[in-house]
């Protein structure tokens, strides 16, 4: 913008000087005809008139020479000091004589206009491009507000979280057009998305059927008498394979339920209670593989739906258990807002970016699905509880932190 | 005695007849909504296994129906929707017990056992089997009227054998039952053997035969 302004400026003066100058080249050519025919009239040179500016000087000259503008500086016969000045040079011959005059004509008066009409130019265009400007603004602020407005709900949506897009209405066409396909396209992208995962509990809750005839089945199978030990060794491994599956779909069945929100309902538990029945029920687990287990307790409210922290802590301790080192063992402490449970085990830090992943498995032919981690996660973020995982003292670390609700 | 099984899915219900079916009771299936109206209107059972998806209509529905009739009969859902809501639903309306599908049969074995004992012996608490005797209010075992000491574990697994006597109980099952199934130790049942290990040795020492039989690679038997 301001490079326009510069260049329009610029043009405008050397525009209009070249213009002024042309106007006085012409004044001097009507000079020139005059005294040419002043001297074709009377045979003689003019007198110079003293009171024009124009200052007109001849020599006696050898020769004839062509017109010749050219801008000089000469000394202004009142004022002492330089000036430019516009001059002719032209020849004229008088009888035998040739005589070389020079009329030349002061630029100050072409100057001080040229200035003046470049001055108002500029001010004028500013003027104009500053308005221009600010009217920009203003109108483009109001006719894009919906525009942004849009741009600014599309940021917030989360199809996870079920939102939904709505959009003030506006009056301009072309953003009516495009708020409604957005809202098209988000609203549909969000009816997959639910598809999705009712395809999951659906699919689960289909699995569901054809798994009990099998387990029931292979129930029937193992009460008849006689069994070779190959076939009791085949019917075993049905049989616990059949206990995977059912397991891994119970865990996903339960994921995709946390997803769709079935388990809105909070009560307000005592965690400590939690925990102790727990390891109590864990304890002959716990003895079996001789894992030690020191906890150090307090009591701590959490605000919670009762059946998800459960499961939360039957993951994290059953964890703890699971993955432990023989004759291991397992800290548990619990203090109002945080609770921390840790555990040796595997000599490595697990991969912290994906442990909470679903399917992530430490040993890759683990007879675990890889879905308890995943399942923290999801009830931790459903119960407004952080969850983390860290590796300290060659111990396996889980951290449960949440906002203590205030009691009523 | 005789069950109901009101299950559409033919396999399903085959197995539970199976493995149901002893000298005590007597099974008969209903395959949908239809034929268990008919059969709830024309017997009485003792225990109905009841499956709330079914073709025509709801099992929830012969839930009202027997209560609107003031039946006794004892029900137990066995259902593939595993939803907290259906399970409050259904023993709001009177069911005895809920049981997810899948399930294992001796955990339905026991399931029913247990709604029978409720039901048919006018809440009688007292389990006598050869020369044991269970008293299931204060859990205590008796043989030939001297007291065995048992823990805690130990009454429920021999009264959890007691309910699937004479059939194969796989120690998966035996885990689920007494630890619950959300426990989640898929890697070895093996913890479950000294439990087993100290029953066994407790009923010996009180003079019993030995009632609990290990099968190859698949669980333990309690014969009679």
């Amino acid at each position: 913008m301001s490079l326009l302004f510069l260049c329009s400026g610029a043009a405008t003066f050397i525009m209009v000087r070249g213009l002024l100058i042309h106007e006085l080249d012409e004044v001097l050519v009507d000079y020139k005809d005059r005294i040419e025919r002043y001297i074709d009239l009377k045979g003689t040179l003019p007198e110079s008139d003293a009171i024009d500016e124009t200052i007109i000087h001849y020599d006696i000259t050898a020769h004839k020479v062509k017109d010749k503008f050219s801008f000089t500086e000469l000394r202004e016969p009142d004022e002492d000091k330089m000036h430019t000045f516009r001059q002719l040079v032209f020849t004229k011959r008088n009888g035998d004589v040739i005589y070389k005059f020079t009329i030349a004509k002061p630029l100050e008066g072409t100057r001080m206009l040229t200035r003046i009409i470049a001055a108002t130019t500029v001010v004028l265009l500013l003027f104009v491009i500053l308005s221009s400007v600010l009217l920009n603004r203003i109108v483009l602020r109001k006719i894009w507000a919906p525009f942004y407005e849009t741009i600014h709900k599309l940021k917030g949506i989360k199809i996870s979280k079920g939102d939904r897009l709505t959009l003030s209405e506006t009056n301009i066409d072309e953003f009516r057009f495009l708020n409604n396909t957005l809202e098209q396209t988000i609203n549909f992208a969000e009816q997959e998305y639910r598809i999705l995962k009712e395809f999951t509990e659906n699919a689960s809750h289909e699995m569901q059927t054809p798994l009990a005839i099998v387990r029931s089945k292979l129930d029937l199978v193992i009460q008849q008498e006689g069994l070779s030990d190959t076939q009791a060794d085949a019917i075993k491994s049905a049989y616990s394979g059949i206990t995977r599956l059912d397991k891994l779909n119970r865990s996903l069945l339960l994921l995709a339920k946390i997803e769709n929100k079935q388990f809105q309902e909070t009560s307000m538990l005592n965690l400590k209670t939690k925990v102790d029945e727990k390891l109590e029920q864990l304890k002959e687990i716990m003895q079996e593989s001789s894992v030690k287990v020191k906890s150090e307790l307090t009591d701590a409210v959490i605000s919670c739906n009762e059946m998800l922290l459960e499961i939360l802590l039957n993951n994290l301790v059953s964890n703890a258990v699971r993955h432990n080192a023989r004759d291991g063992e397992i800290n548990i402490s619990l203090k109002p807002g945080v609770f921390r449970i840790s555990n040796t085990g595997s000599p490595v830090s697990l991969d912290k970016e994906r442990i909470f992943r679903r399917f992530y498995k430490d040993e890759q032919h683990s007879t675990q699905h890889g879905l308890g981690l995943a399942i923290i996660k999801q009830i931790a973020e459903q119960s407004g509880i952080q969850v983390s995982y860290d590796w300290e003292n060659h111990q396996h670390v889980f951290t449960l932190e949440w906002e203590t609700p205030l009691l009523t | 005695m005789k069950v109901l099984i009101i299950e559409d899915e033919r396999e399903l219900a085959d197995s539970i007849i199976t493995y149901l079916s002893s000298e005590q009771f007597i099974c008969e299936p209903a395959k949908d909504f239809n034929a268990a109206m008919e059969k709830i209107h024309l017997n009485d059972y003792s225990c109905i296994v009841l499956d709330l998806t079914l073709p025509n209509g709801s099992g929830l529905d012969i839930l009202r129906e027997l209560k609107k009739q003031q039946k006794e009969d004892g029900v137990l859902i066995i259902s593939a929707r595993n939803s907290i809501d259906d399970k409050i639903e259904g023993l709001n309306l009177g069911a005895d017990d809920y049981l997810a599908k899948p399930f294992h049969l001796a955990e339905l074995g026991a399931r029913v056992a247990a709604i029978i004992r409720r039901k048919s012996f006018g809440g009688q608490n007292i389990i006598a089997i050869d020369h044991l005797t269970l008293d299931l209010s204060d859990k205590t075992l008796k043989h030939d009227g001297q007291p065995v000491s048992l823990t805690r574990k130990e009454y429920e697994l021999l009264l959890y054998f007691i309910s699937n006597k004479n059939r194969v109980v796989t120690k998966e099952s035996i885990v689920e039952h007494l630890w619950g199934d959300d426990i989640d130790m898929a890697d070895s049942y093996d913890f479950i053997y000294s439990h087993i290990k100290n029953l066994r040795k407790k009923l010996i020492q009180a003079g019993c035969p030995d009632y609990i039989k290990a099968v190859y690679g698949m669980g333990y038997k309690f014969s009679i």
